[in-house]
């Protein structure tokens, strides 16, 4: 059965700048891009993809034949006419606003030679006037609602709360920037939330002490988290649910913390399989199967599967043990 | 506004968006020879402060936005893709009073568009130009300009140069102001020739003229003669925050730089500014002496502001500071 999902979230543009110039030195006993300032540099390739957690969020859930309004911001620019295309092109409902920002579209240069590892310029501009008149548009009928990029005001994200539970849909969230609203802020949000999917940086913001991903996801399901999906590039992913763990490993491309966006794709992913099946292990073999499709691309869009047929990852699973931390 | 055109400008278009580097996110070193290094740590994510478009921009475009504020009708000559990028290039122009009749839009191309990394007053351009099929328009006799001004255009218009010339050859009562782009540096004078022996005046700062000319020479006299010799009338010397030097063949003057009522936001554009402010006292009829003094102002003004062109004045507003300007400002012979 197909589903109707809002998805509340960023829309931006990612610049790929090719050149031979982004090659790392090492100057001052680490890594860096040294360019001279005040010269032209002529790019080999300048390839502009579209981007954003919001934005390729809901093309998961489209490319999967579900039904996807994407509430976002945009700057009066060039940029919010591509991105306008690309949410048609995917049939998704775009329910932005880009008359009552002055700020530009959300943009990420990102500066690369040939391999894969890059130098990533971000720009966070017009969603960050997000406000609680363009959560109204949220259309009636939504079975789901995914945030997948934190509003910067508190009373914003607090609405969108209000709303879905009004309305009586559940709740997915895959903040971001978690340094944008207060710690507890988010956590009580997080509380009215059936799904929370968070990187284990945010985790570790949110529990106050850098830990280990089950440490982190079993603190957080004690405090009350429902259904917690922790991530981290060198461990893979844990999820604790119903006083169960779930732990996975990557596969051989999967890295989700760039900004190619691998983590928005896994958490978008997650959910709608998750969804669909009420089975973490088809979740997370969904969810990472994105997250590696992306990853051998440049630019999110054109890795995204549609309704792919997959191998199951490995999934260890145990009861919670007490006292982890 | 009269029907003929004073001055047309030719050269790449582009939209510049400025992108401002957080003090915090990266740093400047020099190399050895004390040229500025931005670094910049890699495989990380730096958050940028802001990010400002302005459209309708390029040497050839500052220079023709620059005419028109003085009071010239100019019109510009140039390509662009048939994207919302193009459109917003052609509205900028207009809204700077600049005549656009002699664009060409490209179906199926994109409009160029570069990435400025601003840090500190600096910047570094990532540039990308499209490979457009250049063609030398048909200017009918009441479009025919009194003045052409040439600056840069990527590798793929060297028929720009070739309809130029033939164009120049029959009208030889049109006047020529040259200031060459990277690409028609790097063609080198050869290749270039018939260009440099047709050109009225010719600018570009002092680095460009020893690649040119390819001579280690520091010496202003030198590099401007050595200029004259390849056949422009006047020639224009700009050496950054040190003055600029001009030359009609007779005489050097030496221009010191209007002083800076603040320190300068952004340098982009201040070249083009002070060549076609150069350019367009000249055209008026000016000396080289008024034409450095109002060249010098409008550069000061430019680099007050983001990008290079908000900052370009008005004939009024450069006598206006013209008077205000402290006795150290004035030219001198050499």
């Amino acid at each position: 059965m197909n589903r109707s999902y809002g998805v509340v979230g960023s829309a931006a543009i990612d610049v790929y700048a090719v050149s031979k110039f982004f090659k790392p030195q090492i100057t001052n006993r680490q890594q860096q891009i040294v360019i001279d300032h005040g010269s032209q540099i002529w790019l080999d390739n300048a390839i502009q993809e579209p981007g954003g957690g919001g934005l390729l969020s809901a093309m998961v859930f489209a490319r999967q034949g579900e039904q996807v309004s994407l509430v976002t911001k945009t700057g009066a620019d060039v940029f919010s006419q591509v991105i306008a295309k690309v949410a048609q092109d995917e049939s998704i409902v775009l329910l932005e606003n880009h008359e009552t920002t002055k700020h530009h579209t959300d943009t990420t240069i990102h500066l690369t030679s040939e391999s894969i590892d890059q130098t990533i310029m971000c720009y966070t501009g017009s969603f960050l006037s997000l406000s609680k008149s363009d959560c109204d548009k949220l259309p009636e009928g939504l079975d789901w609602l995914h945030i997948a990029t934190l509003p910067s005001e508190k009373s914003t994200l607090q609405y969108l709360i209000k709303i879905a539970r009004k309305r009586n849909i559940g709740i997915s969230m895959n903040p971001h920037f978690v340094h944008t609203l207060p710690s507890r802020t988010l956590l009580k949000a997080l509380l009215q939330c059936q799904i929370a999917i968070l990187n284990r940086d945010e985790a570790s913001v949110l529990i106050g002490t850098y830990c280990s991903l089950a440490q982190a996801a079993q603190k957080l399901s004690e405090i009350g988290l429902q259904h917690i999906v922790v991530y981290d590039n060198d461990n893979g992913v844990t999820v604790v649910k119903n006083g169960t763990m779930y732990e996975t490993g990557w596969n051989q491309q999967a890295k989700l913390i760039d900004s190619s966006g691998a983590e928005e794709v896994f958490a978008a992913g997650y959910v709608y399989k998750y969804l669909h099946s009420d089975d973490i292990n088809k979740a997370l073999t969904f969810g990472l199967a994105q997250a590696s499709s992306v990853n051998l691309v440049a630019g999110a869009r054109a890795g995204i599967l549609q309704n792919p047929v997959l191998e199951p990852v490995k999934v260890n699973q145990h009861e919670l043990i007490e006292e982890v931390l | 506004m009269k029907d003929s055109i004073d001055i047309l400008a030719i050269g790449d278009v582009v939209t510049d968006a400025f992108i401002e580097l957080r003090a915090s996110e990266a740093e400047i070193e020099h190399d050895q020879k004390r040229h500025p290094l931005l670094c910049m740590t890699y495989g990380t994510k730096i958050p940028f402060q802001e990010a400002i478009i302005i459209n309708g921009v390029g040497n050839a475009a500052n220079a023709a936005v620059a005419c028109a504020h003085i009071g010239l009708h100019t019109a510009y000559m140039a390509d662009i893709g048939d994207d919302r990028v193009g459109q917003d290039i052609i509205k900028a122009l207009h809204d700077h009073g600049v005549s656009t009749e002699f664009i060409h839009s490209h179906h199926g191309f994109k409009s160029n568009y570069h990435y400025v990394l601003w840090y500190g007053s600096d910047r570094t351009i990532l540039i990308k130009h499209e490979d457009y099929p250049y063609k030398w328009p048909e200017i009918r006799d009441y479009q025919k300009p009194d003045w052409i001004y040439l600056s840069s255009i990527g590798e793929a218009g060297k028929v720009i140069h070739e309809g130029l010339i033939g164009y120049l050859e029959k009208n030889p009562t049109i006047k020529l102001s040259f200031q060459p782009g990277t690409f028609q540096i790097r063609e080198g004078t050869k290749k270039l020739h018939k260009l440099y022996a047709r050109t009225t005046i010719f600018t570009a700062n002092k680095e460009e003229f020893q690649q040119i000319l390819n001579s280690e020479s520091n010496d202003e006299k030198t590099l401007i003669a050595k200029m004259h010799e390849l056949g422009p009338k006047t020639v224009l010397l700009t050496d950054g925050p040190k003055g600029a030097f001009a030359s009609d063949g007779t005489q050097i003057v030496f221009m010191p730089p209007y002083p800076d009522p603040k320190p300068p936001v952004d340098r982009t554009g201040a070249g083009d500014a002070y060549a076609s402010t150069f350019t367009a006292a000249i055209t008026l009829g000016m000396s080289l002496e008024d034409a450095l003094a109002w060249a010098g102002i409008n550069s000061m003004s430019v680099v007050q502001q983001i990008g290079a062109q908000a900052g370009l004045l008005s004939k009024r507003d450069i006598h206006s500071l013209l008077k205000k300007a402290p006795q150290s400002y004035v030219a001198k012979k050499l």
